[in-house]
């Protein structure tokens, strides 16, 4: 167990150096252990002091700096004039006050090397407030410059490839009321300009007024659309059909997206369905006329005086006519039964000869057989065989004419045969007309066109198809053939579409690559449908197919950019976290070390006050109380400073509140702390807000106690309080009758120790005011302050609306 | 007149303490006061340990309790005192330079029973310090386990 004597006079004064000493070592191993250069000159502005980071930064050394001019150890030049910039020491000198650098200064260093920095100087006060030298403050901003341009060549690059891309593209805010962003191309399709566009989002019309509600429905459920269609209205009131791509980013409250003009393309879709239309309508009228043709050929047949007789080339017969029958003395049926390799009679009359001749040779022949008929009539029979094609097989016509009545007329075959090459001649034409105009469509709306038979697995398409996939009609003739043409990893996903939308009948549209014969990779978009017949047995697929490749290569780009700039905001992020722990950590020791000090001298300076008052001069004791001020002053330093970086740092807790619950609260423990104070407080109606209560409170406390404060030496107080609701933000003030300030120092105002009355007047260390602009800007408003000197003062402070 | 307990004080620096008992001693309180030097020993004096084998038993009216010692600092002997049986009724006060609030909420956390930053100013720290020992070390009742 220790109890503690009371302390004699001389270990009292001891300990008091001690602090004293013990308090400047604190302050050197500061100054030799913060990361900005620091340098202390005399008056004479030559150097007394440098810390490590200032020793690096110049290129001197403190030992050979020590004694020479600033101007030598410290030259400053101005970034882009390379003129000599004045030196802050001097101005500092001549001002007796806080002075900062110009912009854009560089410090060259002993061996030349340049620094852009930034710096500012203050002056040095002895006890009785004479400047005895000036401490210069600086720090390298070389790597804030290159993050910089970084940054800003990231933000050209993508501005250049927004502006320049063959896609129309934007961003606008999700409920539409303005368009934050729009690129040439986009600005083109609606036939507008961008300018004019960003300052009237009524630029963006659309056919349909509902439209954009359908589709601003359908984004909100999926996040996302892709080459989804709608019809715009242009400036000229031309209707124009987009596909769009949009993207909602409902955090960030806006929405991009992507717009291709697809109005040349879907009228060359509808002229291909008008083509095939007509096409149709031709083959139906060609049957028709077939139909026709064939009846009439059937009559022709009949009623033909002609024997006419067909047969497949394997034997049986499939056309035989009346004449024939009646010449042969057998009745249709049983000729229509008859195999002309199996008939005997042939054989022998040399007939079959004659047919295998035809046959074989495709050469007509003839022959005039003599014959006893079943009726007993000798007659003579002219053969005349030939042969033709149907349905891919040979077959013979033979033609049987009675020469012993010679009454035939031998023209009427031949007119026949006349009508029909006539007719096959026509058809081909106009079908070949159509084809071509069909090409021609697709050519110019670099839309290729396929059909693909699915039962005979051919596939066909147009130039167009064949220019896409770069092979000739030969290397994509059948679908394993296609298959190959893609890129391995659509293989599986592609014939599961082809399959699928076969055993379906359903509409084919997939996008997939091919790889061409110099590597290169193409990405196509293919659309189609499948036909079947009336037995739903599908025959053919046919549909197009459009080179997509640029458009996926710009998403691609896009999104590659998007990542990197993540990136980047991520990793500053981190950086910025990890400099806000060491401030952190800064300040908790400030918080511990800096203060025992200096409760220690305000303690030895009251014990000797008290134990030895009267031992001590007039002189003595006007010492001591001068210590005791400068010491209290330094505690409130300490605790403001604290406090206006913790304000800093702290993370926001916002909440909704209302505004008149602090702002009463505040007014009454004003109150409370100025009791001999008469106040008119003039309190307007105030909204509620969301934001940080703690701090708003401290805003309040700070702006009141000021109003207070700076209205003590009138004579009649009046403090009003009140909102002016703006368009985007809430701007609150307090109006004084106090003192006033000179407008022109308004902008100092905020900043941190800027004070614009002598401390003799009005007490206070200058963070106050400096505290309230950090929380509102933190808050995302706006601090301002209007005034008159001797007239009174307002303060205002924004804060944004909610959206 | 009140009987007057024993104040356990826990600082490292001689200064503090010098100051400390000089505030207490100008109210006749500085008498019973037992200063250790850090956590180390703040636990010794508590549990009868090492240079306290032979002290009298029982616990203190209070324990002033510096955060920033030597060796165990404040934070870990109130953690101890806590979570040991026969000490965790023990009342216990932080005099710290300290305002921060990671402190504060930390202290509170682990069941401090007042926490009171020193002020620059003597005049106010004498004050203080003099509200501190009257009121634990003579107005405030503790269970009867706890007396000295």
């Amino acid at each position: 167990m220790k109890i503690m004597k009371k302390s004699n006079t001389s270990k009292s004064q001891n300990e008091s150096e001690i602090a004293l000493k013990e308090s400047e070592q604190m302050y050197r191993t500061t100054m030799m252990s913060v990361g900005d250069g620091v340098i202390t000159t005399n008056t004479e502005g030559e150097v007394k002091l440098m810390n490590p980071v200032a020793e690096e930064l110049t290129g001197w050394k403190q030992k050979e700096a020590q004694g020479k001019s600033l101007e030598e150890i410290f030259p400053i030049i101005n970034e882009d004039t390379r003129k000599n910039v004045e030196n802050p020491v001097r101005r500092v000198m001549r001002e007796g006050k806080v002075a900062g650098l110009a912009n854009h200064s560089v410090l060259i260093a002993k061996d030349g090397t340049e620094h852009p920095i930034t710096d500012s100087g203050a002056p040095i006060h002895n006890e009785k407030d004479e400047i005895t030298g000036v401490v210069l403050v600086f720090r390298d901003q070389t790597l804030e410059r290159i993050a910089q341009k970084a940054l800003q060549e990231s933000e050209v690059k993508y501005r250049t490839l927004f502006e320049n891309a063959q896609v129309g593209m934007y961003r606008s805010k999700l409920d539409g009321t303005a368009i934050l962003a729009v690129n040439r191309k986009l600005a083109e399709i609606f036939g507008s300009n961008e300018k004019e566009m960003l300052d009237n989002p009524a630029t963006i019309r659309w056919a349909d007024p509902n439209a954009r509600g359908r589709m601003v429905e359908k984004l909100k459920q999926s996040g996302f659309l892709h080459d989804y269609e709608i019809d715009i209205l242009t400036k000229s009131e031309e209707i124009r059909n987009l596909s769009i791509s949009v993207h909602l980013y409902p955090e960030l409250g806006y929405l991009e997206g992507s717009a291709i003009d697809i109005t040349g393309r879907k009228e060359a879709e509808e002229q291909i369905r008008r083509l095939n239309e007509e096409l149709e309508e031709i083959v139906k009228q060609r049957t028709a006329q077939l139909q026709d043709t064939l009846e009439l050929n059937q009559k022709i047949i009949n009623s033909s005086s002609l024997g006419i007789f067909a047969c497949k080339e394997e034997g049986p017969c499939i056309i035989a006519n009346p004449a024939v029958a009646r010449i042969s003395g057998a009745s249709v049926e049983e000729m229509l039964k008859i195999n002309f390799r199996e008939l005997d009679s042939w054989k022998k009359n040399g007939l079959f000869q004659k047919a295998e001749t035809a046959l074989r040779t495709k050469k007509v022949q003839t022959a005039e057989i003599h014959l006893t008929t079943s009726f007993g009539r000798d007659a003579w029979i002219f053969y005349y065989f030939t042969t033709f094609r149907s349905g891919g097989k040979l077959h013979f016509l033979m033609i049987v004419e009675d020469i012993t009545e010679r009454k035939l007329d031998e023209n009427e075959l031949k007119k026949y045969r006349d009508h029909l090459e006539e007719l096959i001649k026509e058809r081909t034409t106009e079908l070949m007309r159509s084809r071509e105009l069909l090409e021609e469509a697709q050519t110019m709306a670099h839309v290729g066109s396929w059909e693909f038979n699915i039962v005979k697995d051919e596939i066909s398409g147009s130039e167009e198809f064949y220019r896409l996939f770069g092979v000739s009609k030969e290397q994509i003739a059948h679908y394993q053939q296609f298959v190959s043409l893609l890129h391995k990893d659509d293989w599986e996903r592609v014939q599961k579409d082809v399959e699928e939308s076969i055993e379906w009948s359903k509409p084919y549209d997939t996008d997939y690559r091919i790889v061409l014969s110099d590597s290169k990779v193409r990405q196509i978009n293919a659309r189609g449908r499948v036909f079947i017949d009336d037995t739903g047995k599908p025959l053919r697929m046919m549909g197009t197919c459009m080179d997509i490749t640029e458009r996926k290569q710009t998403e691609e780009e896009i999104r590659k950019l998007n990542t990197e700039l993540e990136d980047r905001v991520a990793k500053r992020t981190s950086q910025l976290e990890a400099s806000n722990k060491e401030l952190e950590a800064f300040s908790y020791s400030v918080s511990h070390d800096l203060r025992a000090p200096l409760r220690h001298v305000s303690g030895y300076v009251e014990l000797l006050n008290k134990h030895f008052h009267s031992e001590l001069p007039e002189k003595g004791q006007h010492y001591l109380n001068s210590i005791a001020d400068s010491v209290r002053l330094m505690g409130v330093l300490i605790d403001d400073l604290l406090q206006f970086s913790r304000t800093g740092r702290m993370e926001l807790r916002e909440s909704d509140f209302d505004m008149n619950e602090i702002v009463k609260e505040v007014i009454e423990s004003l109150g409370k702390d100025n009791p001999d104070r008469k106040i008119e407080w003039v309190l307007g109606k105030l909204p509620s807000i969301y934001g940080d209560k703690a701090l708003l409170r401290l805003v309040w406390m700070n702006l009141l106690s000021n109003a207070v404060k700076f209205t003590r030496t009138g004579k009649q107080t009046r403090i009003e309080i009140g909102v002016k609701k703006e368009k985007k933000e809430l701007v609150f003030f307090v109006r004084d009758n106090g003192v006033g300030f000179d407008i022109q120092y308004a902008q100092k105002l905020f900043g941190v120790f800027q004070r614009l009355h002598p401390a003799e007047e009005f007490e206070g260390t200058g963070v106050g005011l400096a505290n309230v602009r950090r929380i509102i800007l933190r808050h995302g408003g706006r601090t301002w302050a209007e005034a008159e000197l001797n007239n009174g003062a307002i303060f205002y402070f924004s804060i944004p609306k909610k959206n | 007149m009140l009987k007057l307990r024993t104040i356990l004080f826990a600082e490292d620096n001689p200064k503090d303490v010098e100051l400390t008992l000089e505030a207490l001693s100008d109210h006749n309180l500085a008498n019973n006061v037992i200063v250790v030097r850090d956590g180390v020993e703040t636990m010794d004096y508590l549990r009868s340990e090492g240079n306290y084998k032979q002290r009298k038993p029982g616990n203190p009216a209070v324990l002033l309790l510096d955060i920033k010692m030597p060796r165990m600092d404040g934070l870990e002997v109130l953690k101890a005192i806590r979570s040991d049986a026969r000490l965790k009724t023990l009342p216990v006060v932080i005099l710290t330079s300290s305002r921060e609030e990671q402190d504060l909420i930390k202290s509170y956390e682990l069941g401090v029973n007042a926490y009171v930053v020193k002020p620059v100013d003597f005049k106010e720290f004498i004050e203080a310090v003099r509200q501190l020992g009257v009121f634990w070390a003579v107005i405030n009742e503790v269970p009867l386990e706890n007396k000295s």
